[in-house]
């Protein structure tokens, strides 16, 4: 619906197969349910570099022309933007 | 056995006041069929007499809907109707918005049961009155009246009888997504059996359950400057400040909400919480940040993007029919776009 006002929308899912199915344009993997920008695993100092990693993806993600309902790859958008001072 | 009252609801171009430039007229009653209701009338036979024809302007009704549809009601109410015929509109969008309002009223105030109109499945109507009106799948445009009156009456007259329609397709309505139990000859393993051979064969195969369509949504262009861009965030999952100010329900939300995040530099469990119903919440719970990754936007905020969209828009998608789903992103959106939002993060669990 917010795309539809013509603002580009992002979409963190752990089920992207979901949001592909439903016609969502443009997708980023999250890592799971419970803890969709996280890991209750890692240090805090390392879960804080995943999670900016996936938001970093995601900014990437709008940054794109996509023609349909497209999930990214977060490994390459990541890494396409600059690093955090 | 008695006739049935049939009040007829149509705009002023079927009433043959005239089109766009006649579309203030307001509400006003006429006795017996006018228009589409000479067929209509005809069609009714001697089951029922269609007494009067309330004509409404297209524009009239969307100026101001509430006042134009109490005006309606007033005008119908001393009718006495038993059954209510609007339309068909076919594709016109103003004039199946005011059928459905019309119809909804009247069910809901008059109690009738006997109400029908007809629309064009694209109509904008549908979408907003499907699941709680009968309306007949018509033409685009009003060549195909004939056909629609037809199959309009027809259910008319079933409702009237206190009947029960059939599956949508057989009474030739769109599906209210209403499913209703019956007997079949064969049971479910020996359908769903000869469906996969069908399959296998690739012979046309027709489910008993449609699942929900999606109507594609064509992409957004891309933020075209994202170092200068606004950039917010929308989730379903739950998050609200601590304590759920608003009662924001962990199933079948009724509400979604904004909050401010003017001095928040991270989502800390000691300010926010989540209470999404769908899934275990406790890691979410000890860092909101994993659902509403505030503290990473903050970040990067003013190099990696513009600026963060100082509020939160928060809902719980869980188990939300999907018409609720559709007014809340609508509203949304409606609130991203006045606060010049250049894009948008979504998280969804």
């Amino acid at each position: 619906m917010i795309e539809e006002t013509g603002i580009p929308t992002v979409v963190i899912s752990a089920l992207p197969d979901v949001q592909l199915s439903m016609g969502v344009n443009r997708i980023v993997p999250g890592i799971a349910i419970t803890h969709l920008l996280g890991d209750p695993g890692a240090s805090p100092e390392a879960e804080r570099a995943i999670r900016q990693r996936l938001v970093r993806a995601a900014l990437a993600a709008l940054e794109q022309k996509v023609e349909g309902p497209t999930v990214f790859d977060v490994a390459t958008l990541a890494g396409s933007s600059a690093p955090a001072a | 056995m008695n006739q049935l009252r049939v009040v007829h609801v149509i705009n002023q171009f079927y009433a043959g006041v005239g089109g766009v430039v006649k579309a203030d007229l307001p509400a006003e009653v006429r006795t017996g069929p006018v228009g589409p209701g000479q067929q209509a009338a005809r069609l009714l036979g001697d089951r029922g007499e269609i007494v009067a024809t309330i004509v409404v302007g297209d524009n009239w009704a969307h100026a101001d809907p509430t006042t134009a549809i109490e005006q309606i009601l007033s005008l119908l109410t001393p009718l006495a109707p038993d059954a209510l015929l609007l339309g068909p509109a076919f594709g016109s969008g103003r004039y199946g918005v005011t059928c459905g309002r019309v119809a909804e009223a009247a069910r809901e105030r008059l109690g009738l049961q006997a109400v029908v109109t007809g629309m064009h499945p694209e109509n904008p109507g549908v979408d907003m009155f499907r699941r709680r009106l009968v309306i007949v799948s018509t033409t685009q445009s009003a060549a195909g009246m004939g056909k629609a009156l037809e199959r309009m009456v027809a259910l008319l007259l079933k409702l009237a009888d206190g009947q029960h329609l059939g599956p949508p397709d057989a009474e030739g309505c769109i599906p209210r997504g209403v499913r209703g139990n019956l007997l079949h000859e064969r049971p479910a393993a020996e359908r769903a059996i000869t469906m996969l051979l069908d399959k296998m064969a690739g012979r046309p195969i027709a489910t008993e359950i449609p699942l929900p369509s999606f109507a594609a949504v064509p992409p957004a262009p891309p933020v075209a400057d994202l170092a200068r861009a606004t950039v917010a965030v929308v989730t379903t999952g739950g998050v609200v400040p601590k304590g759920n100010p608003d009662g924001i329900e962990s199933r079948r939300a009724t509400t979604w909400r904004r909050y401010a995040l003017a001095d928040v530099t991270s989502a800390t469990p000691d300010r926010w919480e989540c209470v999404h119903g769908g899934f275990d919440n406790h890691f979410v719970n000890d860092d909101p940040n994993r659902v509403v990754p505030l503290d990473a936007l903050r970040a990067l905020e003013g190099h990696a993007f513009g600026r963060l969209f100082p509020e939160l828009f928060t809902t719980v998608g869980g188990t939300m029919a999907l018409e609720q789903a559709k007014r809340f992103g609508r509203d949304i959106a409606q609130a991203l776009a006045a606060g010049q939002v250049d894009g948008v993060i979504l998280s969804v669990t």
